[in-house]
């Protein structure tokens, strides 16, 4: 008898022990929380439009050459110019490019990531929405000929921006083309730290192109491929969603 | 009677569960996803006017006005100072539609029926205002062509040269959607380049232009 109340009485304590802990892991917890509150209202909306800050940018570039060393710093339009980084305020609607586009151009962009807080955070971009129109078959597609390429990935600091840093860990940056799939998930750049402890920088740029390969000229019904990129005349091609992912650690 | 140990077991798990639910929750706070536009890209095919003479070309034009000369006194010497007034001056304009593709001419021109003209093409320009004044000092341009050659075979290759050169020179010019390059054709007959002489002013004389538009990053 005596056993089973001593054994009772351990088994009141431990639950008392657990409890307690619980309590107090959730009062950490949520006190980290209060705190993260105190300075940016309510989390899951405010946190990303508070503590991150995005823009947009589109080389406007009558030559459809694309830009090889991309610089927001240098390069962005006052006016209406040409060869310079465009701020789309925010792209709701896929910004139609202007002018009709032709096999060989190159069309640029560039995403600004700037942190508000002092956490480290991890930005992804995936290409999602794609869509051609007018295409005689799934084959031949005009997303199929078009390509994506992240170009640079740099820290704005006070000197300016920084080099190259796509290739260094944990980044991963994807180059490929568009399938015929419009429902997939294209990963362009994944796992970029917004804050650059090296360069005290708290704001990263990406550079990405999409190129209209001249080598891609699809198939007929007979699979026997066309020689030139006539197929892909009068279609449109677009890009409806880029996900701008930011996670607290890397994928 | 329940066992009060089957109790404390259902308490401390739904309490580990209630626990693991808020920390799945609290994490799934810190990772979010914004989602925007890129962009879209219209592809249209080429399209192109050509205009000879301010008048629409379709299938061919006929030249009124041409006269035949002889190629060493007139062509060459311009002994009586005729030999610009005696050209026919044909002015091709190819507009490249607004919709179209920034592009690039590709432009051939040969005779196809005798060898009795006399051809010299010269480049005018891109959008040409209403300024503008058309080349007409075809003598002065021969001579910088032809002046160091001595016979006439030679003088008519160096010619065919030049052309060919011109011709070549437009097919690296970025034509941008909306406008219109604009090319002068002289042209004489060569009397002694008849191989029939009898009833050559009621002969027809062919030229054979062929405009071949491409993307500008496209190869011909």
């Amino acid at each position: 008898m005596d056993i089973r109340k001593s054994w009772n009485r351990l088994v009141a304590k431990l639950i008392c022990y657990i409890l307690f802990s619980v309590s107090a892991i959730s009062i950490v917890t949520y006190a980290w929380f209060s705190l993260a509150n105190e300075n940016h209202t309510e989390l899951i909306s405010n946190l990303t439009d508070i503590e991150v800050d995005y823009e947009f940018y589109i080389y406007e570039d009558s030559l459809h050459l694309g830009n090889a060393t991309p610089s927001l710093i240098e390069d962005v339009c006052n006016l209406t110019q040409d060869q310079c980084y465009l701020l789309v305020p925010d792209p709701t609607v896929a910004e139609l490019i202007e002018g009709s586009v032709a096999p060989g151009e190159r069309f640029s962009f560039a995403i600004k990531v700037r942190s508000q807080g002092q956490l480290q955070a991890y930005l992804s971009l995936d290409f999602g929405g794609i869509t051609s129109e007018n295409y005689p078959r799934v084959e031949n597609m005009i997303q199929t000929a078009f390509m994506y390429e992240v170009i640079r990935v740099s820290y704005l600091t006070i000197e300016g921006e920084t080099e190259d840093l796509k290739s260094n860990a944990p980044i991963e940056f994807h180059t490929n083309y568009f399938t015929y799939e419009e429902s997939l998930i294209y990963p362009l750049v994944h796992n970029v730290p917004v804050i650059n402890l090296e360069f005290s920088s708290s704001t990263v740029i990406v550079y990405f192109d999409l190129y209209f390969s001249n080598s891609i000229f699809g198939t007929d019904a007979f699979g026997v491929p066309y020689t030139n990129s006539n197929i892909f005349m009068n279609q449109v091609f677009s890009i409806q969603h880029i996900f701008m992912k930011m996670s607290m650690s890397p994928e | 009677m329940v066992n009060p140990m089957k109790k404390y077991i259902i308490v401390i798990l739904s309490v580990l569960l209630l626990t693991g639910s808020l920390f799945s929750i609290s994490f799934a706070w810190f990772t979010y996803i914004k989602r925007k536009s890129v962009a879209t890209f219209v592809s249209n095919e080429i399209l192109v006017d050509l205009e000879v003479n301010d008048a629409i070309f379709i299938d061919d034009y006929v030249l009124s006005d041409l006269a035949f000369v002889d190629f060493q006194n007139d062509f060459i010497e311009d002994q009586y100072g005729l030999i610009d007034s005696l050209a026919s001056s044909i002015i091709i304009n190819i507009e490249l539609s607004n919709s179209s593709p920034l592009s690039r001419h590709f432009i051939q021109i040969q005779e196809l029926s005798t060898e009795g003209l006399l051809l010299l093409i010269m480049y005018e320009g891109l959008d040409l205002t209403s300024e503008h004044v058309f080349e007409s000092s075809y003598h002065a341009l021969l001579m910088t062509i032809l002046s160091e050659y001595a016979t006439k075979q030679e003088m008519i290759d160096a010619l065919e040269l030049y052309n060919s050169s011109v011709l070549e020179g437009l097919s690296t010019i970025l034509v941008y959607p909306g406008s219109v390059m604009t090319i002068q054709i002289a042209v004489w007959g060569d009397y002694d380049g008849l191989i029939e002489k009898d009833g050559y002013l009621s002969d027809t004389y062919r030229l054979d232009l062929t405009i071949e538009s491409i993307n500008a990053r496209g190869v011909s």
